[in-house]
């Protein structure tokens, strides 16, 4: 195997005319509303400066962080695990839940890294993903293509056409709303039949240990709401001192996202949840991530808020989506994080799709920069691999 | 998103990486096949294409035959092929080597625009290329023993000062070479920065562009989005100077799109549909004439388009607005 798959998919995806508008409509009116969204909310600019702040403090602490985590939950009564690798996550989840169970489970791209839905299906639970975009991409068995809008390559029309397929019933592309009305009915039923939910964090405040979310259809707070056991499944960076530090990291991540303000933004105090009778459990992955905290010249990626603004802004992503990228984690960003995830040697296509124009870093609210961290990664992958190229 | 721990960097990489360590130029050209355009000589202030015009006037003018190799990352067979023909010297040379065409001219425009300003400019029969591959692909202490070469070169020749012409050789030498050669102490000059010093006091008198003509600014990134030095309203200043009439695409400035070129000499095909998206972009703004100010984007736009009087070089319109 080499380089050939990867072509082919960067050749099917160009020749994709269904996918290609699909992503040329969301990056287009993402262009044009973002200018409108910075204009209405100058502040905004100074709050993502602080942001970096928060984000930079918190990182160079992470370690205490994860520590003072751990007791606040466990003083909260609340089950921490912290998960080495992807499979301790799978493994503690699965041996949590077991087969035959329903799960209802809200958008997060640690479960896409760590591929537990399949997993918890193969143990034979019924799990439904609660965002429609990612409901869509369950049905159509396909992988998410951006991290806040994953299923960017869908136009209404295809997603008609798989509704009718699973359904049984015909769906008209032209009614939206008839479709929304029809998941959203579908997905109550499976709330209140669920035996668990499973919810990510934007970001996680630790003194008083809280979760807070960013979401647009509601579907999140009744995830987390209506099952009696929860599992609260996230990253070691997500991490910040305060629930104040995540309101402001939220508020910022949702602007960049293209929101003025998002539909809900929940925060989730652990303990509220335990006092309303509730079984919770937080999974905290490094998976690789303390890595990128120890190679410093790499650390400024870790200060990512995950608000999609640079892969919206990418050339090469509005050309080839998330073809560009790492697994889970699309485009230059995402290529960087997952170099140190799976191994820079298995990221060598997307380190070298990348075309260092820079379009990410004048997108990036807190000016993260992608192509010099490019670069140096190139640099790290060949005095790494010197004796596959010298001689 | 695919996982496979066998990658390999694509043999063209490897090539280019060779040749510039062997013989100082990706495609292997020799150093006076480089400064060819040169005719006076060093002086204390020199021109310095880089080496980078007749490089991207055989890529552009090669371009079919380039593109079997380049095309794809995962060429196998070619590139060996290629990396023999390469071997076979003046059969190679013969077809590689070009000493003419619309990207070839350019430096020597330019230093006639320097001379008409009464600057004391020469420039260097041997040029080196300056090094760009070799740091954009990472190979860095490849990079740190060639740019030392190079700096050995300018050293000889007694260069105290350069004028660059493009965003590349320009950021290369101003910000990356200081960090990889110690005591750096050349003065590096941006001809669009010496150009409008000229315009400011006097020295240069240029204009009388016809109104019938649009034309839209192509920003290239290593300029407009540069983390050193940001370049946005200099190339703009200089369009005004001339009269010309001049229309803004909706990518401009900060948020200009790449045109394609970094990713040419491995995947082409991709470069193409990059510089294809680019090109809609600004011919979608109405104007008659795309101007440019690197050569990576006058070859990029010039094998999209195949209208050589569709794009244009900054230089070449300063040129043409002396002769006026």
């Amino acid at each position: 195997m080499s380089w050939s798959s990867y072509v082919k998919d960067v050749t099917s995806i160009l020749d994709d005319k269904v996918k290609r508008l699909g992503i040329e409509r969301t990056v287009n009116h993402y262009e044009e509303d973002i200018v409108k969204i910075l204009g209405e909310y100058p502040e905004t600019l100074e709050l993502a400066k602080e942001v970096r702040k928060i984000r930079e403090e918190a990182l160079d602490k992470n370690a205490y962080l994860v520590d003072r985590l751990e007791s606040k939950c466990k003083k909260v009564g609340i089950d921490f695990y912290y998960a080495k690798s992807p499979s301790d996550v799978l493994r503690y989840i699965g041996d949590l839940i077991g087969g035959g169970k329903t799960v209802v489970k809200s958008k997060s791209m640690v479960s896409e890294e760590v591929g537990l839905r399949k997993y918890l299906e193969d143990l034979g639970t019924e799990v439904w993903e609660t965002d429609l975009g990612e409901f869509i991409l369950q049905l159509a068995d396909d992988t998410p293509m951006h991290i806040v809008t994953p299923s960017i390559h869908y136009s209404k029309e295809r997603v008609a056409e798989i509704f009718s397929r699973k359904f049984g019933k015909r769906f008209d592309p032209n009614d939206v709303e008839g479709m929304v009305r029809f998941f959203s009915s579908f997905m109550r039923r499976k709330y209140f039949e669920s035996d668990f939910g499973i919810i990510g964090s934007n970001s996680l405040g630790v003194e008083e240990p809280a979760s807070l979310l960013i979401h647009n259809e509601g579907n999140i707070t009744l995830t987390y709401n209506t099952p009696d056991k929860i599992v609260v499944l996230t990253d070691i960076f997500k991490l910040v001192p305060s629930v104040k530090d995540s309101i402001k990291i939220a508020l910022v991540t949702s602007r960049y996202a293209g929101y003025r303000i998002a539909g809900y933004y929940d925060v989730i105090f652990y303990k509220s949840l335990v006092e309303r009778g509730k079984d919770v459990h937080l999974v905290l992955l490094d998976g690789g991530r303390k890595k990128i905290l120890e190679e410093r010249e790499f650390t400024e990626a870790a200060l990512c808020i995950k608000c999609g603004a640079c892969m919206y802004k990418c050339t090469v992503y509005q050309l080839i989506g998330g073809v560009f990228g790492g697994p889970a984690y699309p485009s230059g960003i995402g290529t960087i994080i997952a170099s140190f995830l799976h191994g820079v040697e298995n990221l060598v296509p997307s380190l070298y799709t990348c075309l260092l124009d820079g379009r990410c870093v004048e997108a990036c609210p807190i000016d993260i920069d992608i192509p010099s961290m490019i670069v140096k990664l190139r640099a790290y992958y060949i005095s790494r691999a010197s004796s596959r190229y010298n001689g | 998103m695919l996982m496979n721990s066998s990658y390999r960097l694509p043999e063209s990489i490897l090539i280019v990486r060779d040749n510039i360590l062997k013989k100082m130029h990706p495609l292997g050209l020799s150093t006076s096949e480089c400064g060819s355009w040169c005719i006076d000589g060093p002086k204390d202030t020199i021109l310095y294409s880089g080496c980078l015009y007749s490089t991207m006037e055989i890529v552009y003018s090669k371009e079919a035959l380039l593109h079997l190799v380049t095309s794809s990352p995962d060429k196998k067979l070619t590139p060996k092929l290629a990396r023999m023909f390469m071997g076979l010297g003046p059969l190679y040379k013969m077809v590689v080597s070009k000493k003419d065409g619309k990207i070839y001219e350019i430096p020597r425009k330019a230093l006639e625009v320097l001379k008409q300003m009464g600057m004391e400019v020469g420039c260097l029969k041997e040029e080196p290329y300056v090094g760009v591959l070799l740091y954009e692909l990472g190979f860095h202490n490849e990079f740190k023993e060639y740019v030392n070469r190079v700096y050995q070169l300018f050293k000889k020749y007694g260069v105290k000062r350069i004028i660059t012409l493009d965003p590349h050789t320009y950021e290369l030498l101003k910000y990356v070479y200081p960090k990889y050669i110690m005591d750096y102490d050349l003065e590096i000059l941006n001809i669009l920065d010496i150009v409008i010093q000229g315009l400011r006091d006097g020295r240069l008198t240029i204009g009388g562009a016809s109104k019938d003509l649009k034309y839209v600014f192509h920003d290239p990134c290593h300029y407009s989005k540069s983390r050193y030095r940001k370049i946005i309203e200099e190339p703009r200043k200089v369009m005004n100077s001339l009269g010309l009439r001049t229309v803004e695409s909706r990518k401009s400035g900060e948020t200009s799109m790449c045109c394609g070129g970094p990713i040419e000499t491995y995947f082409s095909m991709l470069a193409r549909r990059v510089a294809e998206a680019r090109y809609k972009d600004l011919v979608s703004t109405g104007a008659d004439k795309i101007v440019v100010t690197c050569p990576i984007c006058l070859s990029s736009f010039l094998t999209v388009s195949k209208d050589e009087s569709k794009i244009v070089d900054l230089i070449e319109l300063i040129y043409e607005g002396l002769e006026r």
